[in-house]
């Protein structure tokens, strides 16, 4: 493979992803002194965390009273039971602190009257342990990820931090269990960059492209997490897949939970607010998979809005149009593009949408990577973090903006401990020559690949079955049909087609290598989903409705090694972090 | 008066035309800008048919749809898919906007 131009760098810690959550890692990395890579296939203000745009949860209090407890509290319901405490209550105790970092960054947050961060009702967000409504969810208008991400460039940049933008990045160094580093493909100038590093930070984000239609970017393709897979590691809970309750019909554009925080609400054909049935307390604000489920049944028992009868409508044309202006802009913009709706007079169409993968890359409180062998064990050399991570604070689903706030606490925690781990200037290990020589390898097979089936069409099948087979709810019939299925587009690769073979920003190229990460994921998914035989969170399962506490009160873990997988399970952590806060027992899960 | 040309080496050529196959009566011809810079070539402008019954309004559906069916070596970047993070920007008939809010003239 001499035909590839290798060229070595050393760090003491890359940065694998430039969304939040990495530039957020990287900002703590290089203030300790660390010779700090940052790593990213997209210009890092691209990256998907500019498309959040509710807001970040944390217990400031602005808007009267609150308690990072209740906040624990509502996360701990929110997942279901599967979240792991320790790290729930390490999230949600950070988080006020965490805001201010941000605000003192310059995040340009929307202000109440007395000049304090603004705060807005989110689904799931409860005063005293569930009881009614609290304001916690910082916002910058419904931009809020945009104005994170575009501040953590700034702050990265102030730093020393040394950024590889548009690499795309191809596999782990592996030796003995421990990561060396990562390789990774110069789109600009068809280069191959070794990166030796004593700690690789994975921060690649989800990989939602798995589905037909899912709110995430074209990018989100779980690269991270298939490197995972590729050096051997399991990826955990991968059956938990969110849908958004509002994405746009038809488009999959999402309209944030924020609207219905500032007061709009969901109706069906005949008119009625339907989530007063599903919700009684909580109704439009209960939590994602709740409100998603209950627009499905309201479709499936033939309420739903339209020629299809396949959509519902979320108003906000009661608000008034200042709110809208001041706090809404850029959904009534996206609502113009791409519905042709002026949300000031008529409705949105909205359909539960993919948004977000509670699933990834296990790992613990301090976002070292953890594998399961015989017991717990961590992964030296490695951590995850963001959406890429499965830490695991979301369980079977996350509540909006639970996802912000977990890109900047664990983007920090893994910092912090990184700095820890690795002293300015250790001296680095020669990496084995077959490491290279595989990663390579895949490399060349797939973009000389000469077969007649294009990466489009076998995506396509992927996304299909993924969408038909793994959505909202789910039997042992469709998902035993995906298991079959969603190996098809795998075997396809035997005769795949790539028909760019150039080196420099080769695109037919990179969306191959990005289909060979997204079927391992969606492999990974189905199968996670079969074995899973109980209902929680986001993971509905028809024939069985009920959570089961005594067999699945445990963290999936899945390996896979070609189109075969191996799952086991790790229990759930039962005890938190601290004194300050008691474990939460299971309860029964009603908004 | 002095006369300004562009180099030799960058005269815009013309390219390929890739016919629709698909026998639709809405056909819309897209010219799209090409370089590779790996081959000592000047640039062009390919023409590619698209079927304009089975494609979204966008400027950018209509390039991934070529992308997808047609000609997978074209290469624009993309990413957010909401018209926020201001990757689709491109130049189309000399308007330089996100090419996701943007129907093909």
């Amino acid at each position: 493979m001499s035909a590839y131009k290798i060229i070595d760098h050393e760090y003491d810690v890359v940065v694998l992803g430039a969304g939040g959550s990495g530039l957020r890692a990287a900002v703590g990395l290089s203030e300790a002194g660390l010779k700090t890579a940052c790593v990213s296939k997209v210009f890092p203000t691209r990256s998907h965390t500019s498309a959040a745009q509710g807001g970040i949860s944390a217990a400031l209090g602005n808007m009267g009273e609150d308690d990072w407890r209740w906040h624990m509290y509502d996360t701990v319901k929110g997942a279901d039971w599967l979240g792991d405490q320790d790290s729930i209550e390490y999230l949600c105790k950070e988080a006020p602190a965490a805001v201010l970092e941000l605000e003192k960054y310059g995040v340009p947050f929307s202000r109440t009257d007395d000049g304090k961060i603004y705060q807005r009702p989110f689904g799931g967000m409860t005063k005293n342990y569930g009881n009614e409504t609290v304001q916690r969810t910082c916002a910058a208008a419904d931009r809020t990820g945009h104005a994170i991400l575009h501040t953590l460039y700034g702050q990265a940049l102030k730093h020393n931090t040394e950024f590889f933008i548009e690499y795309f990045a191809l596999d782990l160094i592996m030796k003995d269990g421990a990561c060396k580093g990562i390789i990774a493909w110069n789109l600009n100038d068809g280069t191959i960059h070794r990166f030796k590093s004593h700690t690789t930070i994975i921060a690649t984000g989800g990989y939602g492209k798995v589905y037909y239609s899912a709110t995430s970017a074209h990018t989100c393709t779980g690269d991270g997490n298939a490197m995972a897979l590729r050096a051997g590691l399991p990826l955990q809970d991968m059956e938990f897949v969110q849908f958004h309750p509002t994405g746009i019909y038809g488009h999959g554009t999402l309209i944030s939970e924020g609207v219905r925080g500032e007061g709009g609400y969901l109706v069906n054909s005949k008119g009625e607010r339907f989530m007063e049935r599903y919700a009684p307390k909580a109704k439009d604000l209960a939590s994602r998979d709740v409100v998603s489920r209950s627009i499905a049944v309201e479709i499936n028992e033939g309420r739903g809005i339209g020629k299809e009868q396949d959509h519902v409508h979320l108003h906000i044309d009661h608000l008034d149009p200042k709110v809208i202006d001041e706090r809404l802009p850029g959904i009534s913009e996206a609502s113009k593009l791409f519905a042709n709706v002026d949300v000031t007079k008529e409705p949105i169409p909205v359909v539960p949408t993919v948004h977000y993968n509670m699933g990834g890359i296990p790992t613990n409180y301090k976002a070292e990577v953890l594998t399961l062998n015989g017991s717990e064990k961590t992964v030296p050399g490695l951590m995850a973090i963001g959406e890429a991570a499965c830490v695991s604070v979301h369980g079977a689903n996350r509540l909006g903006s639970n996802s912000l706030i977990d890109l900047v606490v664990f983007g920090r925690a893994a910092a912090k401990r990184a700095a820890e781990l690795v002293k300015p200037g250790m001296k680095h290990e020669e990496i084995d020559k077959n490491e290279t020589d595989r990663c390579i390898d895949r490399f060349d097979k797939l973009r000389n690949s000469e077969g007649s089936n294009p990466t489009s069409e076998l995506r396509l099948s992927m996304q299909k079955t993924m969408q038909s087979k793994c959505a909202v709810f789910r039997t042992e019939k469709t998902l035993k049909e995906g298991v079959d299925e969603i190996r098809k587009p795998y075997d396809g690769m035997d005769s795949l087609s790539v028909k760019d073979k150039s080196l420099i920003f080769n695109t037919d190229l990179v969306e191959t290598l990005e289909f060979d990460n997204l079927i391992r994921q969606a492999i990974t998914t189905m199968d996670s989903a079969y074995h899973r035989k109980e209902s929680r969170g986001a993971h509905a399962r028809e024939d069985f409705p009920k959570r089961d506490d005594e067999n699945y009160m445990q963290h999936t873990l899945s390996w896979c090694n070609g189109s075969k997988t191996k799952i086991n399970y790790r229990p759930v952590h039962r005890s938190t972090l601290t004194n300050d806060v008691q474990y939460f027992p299971p309860q029964e899960r009603v908004y | 008066m002095v006369q300004l040309n562009l180099p030799a080496n960058s005269k815009v050529e013309k390219g390929q035309y890739y016919k629709d196959k698909t026998g639709s009566k809405n056909i819309r011809k897209i010219n799209i800008y090409r370089w590779d810079p790996s081959k000592n070539e000047n640039p062009r402008l390919d023409t590619y048919e698209v079927d304009m019954d089975n494609c979204s309004s966008k400027v950018l559906d209509v390039l991934n749809k070529i992308k997808n069916e047609i000609d997978p070596s074209i290469a624009y970047r993309r990413s957010c898919a909401h018209g926020v993070c201001g990757s689709c920007a491109m130049n189309m008939n000399g308007k330089k906007w996100f090419s996701m809010h943007e129907v093909p003239f």
